[in-house]
């Protein structure tokens, strides 16, 4: 039984101290190493817990830049049968402005509780200004440095600038902490490789680094601006004392170096700007090479035209060439070779094209302009190649048209072929003329149509006349048919009284004495009555009628009184 | 008046026929200047000019031509010949819309053709409109409608047939292309004798030419003609 006591006592112990350190209440605490500090000298920052589980969340390092860490390390001690756990997570910082900053409390969590540390207040004082000309404290173990290809530029001429650092003592894990983003330039990194060499700066060796190297086209005049470059590296430094052998003993420490941007004075181009500026900026040629100006039909001629010098060549585009006469182009190939060095941007951008003359005589190679800025003159310069004559031979191409003003005169041809000869005369005749307004008859006739479409939509009604007018026309007529002798002259004047009886409310069929005296009174129905009789009797036995004459006048009385 | 103008043409087809081609051509612009619009006569024109190895102008008499007649295949045939004899070997220039309706239409009837068909037409339904207005009312409106329509369209496709170009062609040995009308401005393109263009605007002695490739540029009218108006030298 002992012994089985025995063989499980260190599983009971452990149990037991487990359980104690579980019911131990969860601390977290920040400390740092430093309260102040300089610009770009780093401090560490440690957050420490006695929990064994959960994950620690650090703090936004607002202000600071985290240039080493997190180291993470945990402890357990014993100390008269009593077990502590501590764990701890190291950031070591650098600061990036002056001022007083704090930094936040870190979190943690454990078994869905949430742990909170202390905050701590940084206070960031000025740092020390290091330049690698002057003569670095014994503290710096290394500098970094922009380097400019030029201090005064024009807007699109470009500037190389080489990121170097020094290194005075032993130094690795060189990383850039803040890249300068310059403003209102055009910026492209650079294939470039690390180089060193070993430099003696001020009292001291050092090894000079190149390691970054960019190219920067300024759009804006003004001062090349952005925020400072910043590295940070761990240096070797003695500690003071000596290992076992007498040898020093060394330790690695963080440090951040920061180099300005150079002071580099960007010029505007002076206006006004031709209005054949091409965007050029630099110390260019434009070249056009011909690899001969006398060919057979059967040859060709390779022509290149090609910007060279030191300038924008990143920007630059060749000139498109203008086609020569007489020669089929054929699509360029295009060579450049550009070199990025600090004295600037050097090199050249080439077309080459190919000429296959397509007549034979001579022809001409246009002349060609470019204007580009010179940047050692300061003044917009225009390159003119001038007009080129180039000569074709050949038996087995026609001769062309063209000739220069300035070139030989024009070469009579002889069309001799029939079968490729243009056609003969035509007969001409002369009687046809050119009309100034040949279609002017048509319209006229097309207006009338249109008139004519007018006139459908007017309808010819005449003028309503009055009922006296009316009634005096019939009078008149039956007046003149009865003086006439017209044989209807009864029938009109029947019609007449019958229709204006029919004006008075009496149908034809109605007509009789009674109703005439009705409506009409006594004696005019009467005297109506006497005359229609007489009418119809006149109508129906023409030979019975009496005095005419007496029948219109009674007609005419009456008439005035119906 | 005829009498003459035959006696000149048949004194310069002699003179043709003989090889004394500027005289030649001199006699049939004689023609052209005193009116006479013949697309014989432009061509007539157009090959003095080819003898003479005037390309320029002979195309643009040739062009002349063939605005008038589209279908002369002796026109066509010449045109051909010489633009193989062209330096530049330039697409045709496209024509406006209206132009090349106009084309396709000549190449049916005249513009003339085209007016008498309408005006045969117009006249009829004019007639039956005044027949239905004074004589015969119960005349149906339909005939007449159907008329003037028709008549109608055949005007407008005899005013659209009437020869109109904005066609233009270097008559100069050569030609630079500007990038603005200014002579010290920036050359784009040179194009030689006989290349044509179709004109897009002017200003004060420059022409702004679209070529059938595409390109366009400002010109010096000095070295260019129109197709249209035609002025004879």
């Amino acid at each position: 039984m002992e012994r089985k006591i025995g063989k499980y006592h260190w599983l009971w112990a452990f149990i037991l101290l487990a359980s104690g350190l579980v019911a131990q209440e969860v601390q977290l605490t920040a400390r740092s190493s430093r309260t102040s500090v300089g610009l770009d000298e780093p401090f560490r920052v440690t957050f420490s817990s006695n929990a064994r589980g959960g994950d620690l969340n650090p703090p936004n390092f607002e202000h600071f830049i985290v240039v080493g860490g997190p180291y993470s390390s945990q402890q357990t001690q014993i100390i008269n049968g009593s077990m502590s756990f501590s764990r701890e997570l190291t950031y070591q910082l650098v600061a990036q402005e002056e001022g007083t900053f704090s930094i936040g409390p870190a979190t943690f969590e454990v078994k869905g509780k949430r742990y909170e540390s202390n905050t701590l207040t940084i206070q960031v004082r000025a740092g020390v200004q290091r330049e690698r000309s002057a003569s670095p404290t014994k503290s710096v173990g290394f500098t970094v440095d922009i380097l400019s290809s030029k201090k005064e530029v024009y807007v699109g001429e470009p500037i190389v600038l080489l990121f170097s650092a020094t290194l005075f003592e032993q130094v690795r894990d060189l990383n850039m902490l803040q890249s300068p983003n310059f403003e209102n330039v055009l910026q492209q990194q650079l294939d470039f490789e690390q180089q060193s060499r070993r430099e003696r700066v001020g009292s001291r060796i050092a090894t000079i680094l190149d390691f970054d190297k960019r190219l920067i086209i300024p759009n804006k005049p003004g001062t090349l601006g952005g925020q400072e470059l910043k590295i940070t590296g761990a240096v070797q430094k003695p500690t003071g004392r000596r290992d076992f052998f007498n040898m020093p003993l060394m330790r690695w420490e963080q440090e951040v170096a920061t180099a300005k941007i150079p002071a580099v004075t960007i010029k505007p181009l002076p206006t006004p700007k031709p209005a054949a500026f091409s965007g050029a900026v630099g110390e260019l040629e434009l070249v056009r090479e011909l690899s001969r100006t006398s060919v057979n039909g059967d040859e060709s001629i390779t022509l290149k035209l090609r910007i060279e010098g030191t300038g924008n060549f990143n920007t630059i585009s060749v000139p498109e060439l203008i086609p020569p006469q007489g020669f089929d182009l054929y699509d360029p190939e295009f060579n450049e070779k550009i070199r990025y060095s600090e004295r600037g941007v050097r090199g050249y951008k080439e077309f080459e094209y190919l000429l296959v003359p397509q007549f034979k005589g001579q022809f001409i190679l246009p002349e060609m302009q470019w204007t580009y800025f010179n940047t050692k003159n300061g003044t917009y310069e225009t390159i003119t190649l001038e007009e080129t004559t180039l000569n074709v031979t050949g038996e087995a191409l026609n001769e062309a048209s063209t000739t220069d003003a300035g070139s030989p005169p024009k070469v009579q041809r002889e069309v001799s072929s029939i079968d490729n000869d243009i056609r003969y005369l035509q007969e001409v005749d002369e009687n046809k003329t050119q009309s100034k307004r040949p279609l002017l008859w048509l319209w006229v006739v097309f207006g009338a149509v249109v008139l004519g479409w007018l006139l459908q939509l007017v309808s010819f009604h005449p003028k309503k006349k009055s009922p006296e007018a009316v009634r005096a026309a019939v009078k008149k007529d039956i007046n003149a048919a009865w003086k006439t002798n017209d044989p209807e002259a009864v029938d009109q004047m029947l019609n007449a009284l019958e229709g204006a009886l029919v004006q008075r409310g009496i149908a034809k069929e109605h007509i009789s004495l009674s109703t005439l005296k009705e409506v009409l009174g006594p004696e005019v129905g009467g005297r109506t009555n006497e005359l229609i009789e007489r009418l119809q009797l006149a109508l129906y036995a023409p030979n019975s009628t009496g005095s005419n004459e007496e029948w219109l006048n009674e007609f005419n009385a009456l008439w005035e009184q119906l | 008046m005829g009498a003459t103008l035959t006696a000149v043409s048949d004194s310069a087809s002699a003179l043709y026929a003989n090889g004394q081609f500027e005289s030649a051509r001199t006699l049939f612009e004689s023609l052209a200047e005193k009116g006479t619009a013949d697309p014989a006569l432009y061509y007539n024109i157009g090959n003095c000019y080819t003898r003479l190895g005037q390309f320029g102008e002979a195309r643009l008499w040739y062009e002349r031509s063939l605005l008038f007649d589209p279908r002369n295949e002796e026109t066509l045939h010449n045109l051909e010949w010489l633009n193989t004899r062209l330096t530049d070997a330039l697409p045709p220039p496209n024509d406006a819309l209206l132009h090349w309706i106009g084309h396709q239409l000549r190449a049916i009837l005249t513009p003339e053709n085209w007016g008498l068909v309408a005006g045969m037409l117009l006249a009829g339904a004019l007639v039956l409109l005044i027949l239905r207005k004074f004589k015969r009312p119960s005349l149906s409106w339909r005939l007449p409608l159907t008329l003037s329509s028709m008549g109608l369209v055949l005007l407008l496709a005899a005013q659209i047939s009437i020869p109109q170009s904005d066609k233009v062609v270097v008559v100069g040995n050569n030609s630079y292309g500007y990038s603005a009308p200014d002579a010290n401005g920036k050359r784009i393109v040179l194009l030689s004798e006989g290349s044509a263009g179709r004109l897009v605007r002017t200003s004060e002695g420059w022409f702004y030419v679209a070529l059938g490739d595409g390109r366009q540029a400002w010109f010096s009218s000095d070295h260019w003609s129109r197709v249209l108006p035609i002025n004879p030298h």
